[in-house]
């Protein structure tokens, strides 16, 4: 693998329709939030430099649509990504409920070799709401992300810019590691490919 | 889950009827009259907030009938403001909103290049418009003054070309309705849509609440598509109520499609040009006749249609499709299969019609080509816009050449981006119907390519699941993808190619290698 390519991160944020994924998202990228955000159709994607120790990278985060059905568009851009983002949405108990579901769904359109190990950080978003409008419970989502591999957990707030720097800081960090740990095995896999490349054409006599 | 709370109300339906009957009596209704007539009743009146409650039958009638009213009204509102008097056309030029309320100017249009655009556009509206007035009266059909057309010409080369050079804004939604056949489906259907209202109006379960979710996310650069606060009360705009009801009604009457996301723009757009019964069935005939399947549950439809815009592509734009294509092998069909990530950037040029996507006049002139053309104007023009990027794709690719995760990123931000930028509605209808190689490019021969990727992309799911009873790994898996349609000519056209029949030996040679 040649040392001057960039480091690219990939990221894919999923969760409910409507939890925030993409005022987050913007909020990091353009520091800002706003009530005008559209639905997101399909998917959508913005990239950002970053400097992570002294290592010049680029982040790029794809944003999804929420709706199950979604998930039907044969989620390629998965594929390759260094870290998953899990968000919900405090004031909502389904959406909390989801993530489990939206974890599997992901370890299974990745195509992630070693689940076990793949990095995902988890966000529950919209703390700026009253506290009796918020009906899931830090120790509850704390627990729930103990019980799923001890996966980092953030609460933010888009809307008010709350955490959402320190949240994508942990994000850029666990992509970097996942991606320099798989320059190795990313090497082993192109090679076996092109092997069954070659013999795909020859059996077809193309 | 359906918390459906339900009461006759016999009376309702036929009061609203009737006076819908009143209008159709001579020769359609036109929309103008029946403002005309309501602007004369109670002024506008503030819309209570949504029931959610059990209503009592009086005040589910009550709240209806306002929230009926207060609709009118915004959308008279609407349709005046998008008349094209010059006057009216250059008063927006002194506005920061557009002739239908939507913000002029956002991240990828600068106010002063959409006034300076508007300026000449203006103008060619004006002459179009004259030009309408002149070809109706020809075909002996007479037009009021401020009135809109209930019947259009036949079809014929003349109106297409018309067509393609814009509806007058003010006429869009008759001739939309007219074009789409939905006069046919409202005789077809009498009362059904008042009976779907009453039937919706206490409705909570999965689709409601998306709905309620994707509301205010539709057209926020929208003035009529905002709350109202007035003396520090806020109250929900009433268009926005009105694309509650259409969307609920809509999620009962095709439980299959239920509620998608990207409905609520195809019907928040509708109703700016349409009232709420007309908007409702001709969202039921965008989901059925132009666009069938996009938005059903899978979304199957929304690949079929990608597999074939791909196989447009490879056809008519090589040197794009050879950006977009991942596979390494330029006769192999696998990306039927698998899409190519890029095709993740055109799902919402068919979920959303192209709204959101290109600014709103340039949609609005797309969607006139669709409703009289069929969906082939949807893959040409989607062409075009591939056609107008090629040479900013290759001058990008050569550049990065080096570093393909670069490369696809840019690539797709380009393609995300660059069509909302896509004012000049003329140049880019210009370009797809007069000098494009894709501008003969026929509704029969998307219907064949169509049919192709159907076929293409249920026969190699079956062998998926025939061959993973037996168990096949990874490997397997992409081989079969490679091997499956690697078709046997270099060179196809899309009008050369024998669909079924290389495909059936092809697909029975390969299930004879699989037992
Ligand atoms: N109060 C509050 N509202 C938020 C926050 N983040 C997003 N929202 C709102 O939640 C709704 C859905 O947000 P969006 O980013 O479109 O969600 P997505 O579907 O996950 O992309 C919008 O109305 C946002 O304004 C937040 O941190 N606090
Ligand atoms: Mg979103």
């Amino acid at each position: 693998m040649s040392t001057r390519k960039k480091t690219i991160l990939k990221v894919i944020i999923l969760g409910d329709s409507g939890v925030g994924k993409t005022s987050l998202m913007q909020q990091f990228i353009n520091g800002k939030f706003s009530q005008q955000y559209k639905a997101t159709i399909g998917a959508d994607f913005l990239p950002k430099d970053l400097v992570i120790d002294d290592k010049q990278v680029t982040m790029q985060i794809w944003d999804t649509a929420g709706q199950e059905r979604f998930q039907s568009l044969g989620v390629a851009f998965y594929r390759g990504s260094d870290c998953c983002v899990l968000v919900y949405d405090v004031t909502n108990t389904k959406s909390f409920e989801n993530l489990q579901s939206w974890k599997d769904e992901f370890l299974i359109q990745a195509n992630i070799k070693d689940p076990d190990n793949f990095p995902f950080v988890v966000i529950g978003n919209k703390i700026d709401v009253e506290e009796n409008k918020r009906l899931v419970s830090s120790k509850k989502a704390q627990s729930l992300c103990a019980s799923m591999g001890n996966l980092p957990y953030f609460e933010t707030s888009a809307k008010e810019a709350v955490n959402v720097e320190q949240a994508f800081d942990v994000v850029a960090r666990n992509a970097l590691q996942q991606e320099e740990s798989l320059e190795f095995s990313d090497d082993y896999t192109d090679a076996v490919n092109i092997h069954v490349d070659g013999d795909s054409y020859g059996s077809c006599g193309c | 889950m359906d918390t459906e709370v339900s009461f006759s109300t016999p009376n309702l339906v036929e009061e609203h009827s009737d006076a819908l009957a009143r209008h159709n009596s001579d020769g359609g209704y036109s929309l103008i009259d029946y403002y005309a007539e309501n602007r004369r009743e109670e002024p506008f009146t503030l819309v209570n907030p949504p029931h959610r409650k059990t209503l009592t039958r009086t005040e589910s009638i009550q709240s209806l009938k306002k929230s009926r009213t207060s609709l009118e009204r915004v959308q008279s509102k609407i349709g005046e403001s998008i008349h094209q008097e010059p006057n009216r056309l250059n008063a927006i030029l002194a506005s920061d909103r557009d002739r239908y309320g939507f913000r002029k100017s956002n991240h990828y249009v600068k106010i002063e290049d959409y006034d300076e655009w508007w300026t000449r556009y203006s103008q060619y509206l004006s002459r179009r418009k004259k030009k309408w007035e002149k070809l109706m009266a020809k075909n002996g059909l007479l037009v009021a003054k401020k009135g809109s057309p209930t019947r259009f010409p036949a079809r014929s080369e003349e109106l297409r070309r018309y067509v393609r050079k814009g509806i007058p804004a003010e006429w869009r939604g008759d001739a939309w309705f007219y074009f789409a056949k939905g006069y046919d489906k409202l005789k077809d259907n009498k009362g059904v849509y008042d009976k779907l209202v009453d039937e919706t109006m206490n409705l909570i379960n999965e689709n409601t609440e998306a709905i309620e979710k994707d509301l205010h996310r539709t057209f926020p650069e929208n003035v009529h598509f905002n709350d109202i606060t007035r003396n520090g009360v806020t109250e929900e705009s009433p268009l926005l109520q009105t694309l509650r009801r259409v969307l609920k009604c809509f999620s009962k009457y095709r439980p299959s499609i239920g509620y998608c996301q990207s409905l609520n723009f195809i019907a928040g757009l509708l109703l700016v040009f349409l009232d709420e019964e007309r908007a409702f069935w001709m969202l039921v005939i965008v989901t059925e006749r132009y666009l069938p399947g996009i938005h059903e549950f899978n979304l199957e439809g929304v690949n079929v249609h990608q597999g074939v815009l791909m196989l447009c592509l490879r056809q008519y734009l090589p040197n794009v499709w050879a950006l977009i294509n991942e596979s390494s092998h330029s006769n192999n069909n696998s990306f039927l299969y698998e899409l190519p990530t890029l095709s993740f950037c055109t799902t919402s040029w068919f979920m959303s019609i192209f709204v959101g996507v290109l600014p709103i006049e340039t949609t609005l002139r797309v969607w006139d080509c669709l409703f009289y053309e069929e969906s082939k104007a949807i893959f040409q023009v989607s062409l075009t816009i591939f056609k107008l990027l090629e040479p900013q794709m290759l001058d990008l690719s050569h550049k990065r050449s080096e570093d393909d995760g670069i490369l696809s990123a840019e690539l797709f931000q380009m393609i995300q981006n660059a069509p909302k930028r896509l004012l000049d509605a003329n140049a880019l209808m210009e370009e797809c119907f007069r000098f494009s190689s894709f501008s003969k490019l026929s509704q029969e021969e998307i219907l064949n390519c169509k049919k192709y990727v159907i076929e293409s992309r249920s026969r190699y799911n079956e062998l998926i699941k025939r061959r993973s009873a037996v168990g096949m790994d990874e490997q397997e898996r992409k081989e079969l993808m490679r091997t499956a349609v690697l078709l046997e000519n270099k060179q196809i056209g899309l009008k050369s190619m024998n669909w079924n029949g290389r495909l059936n030996s092809r697909m029975r040679r390969i299930q004879q290698r699989i037992r």
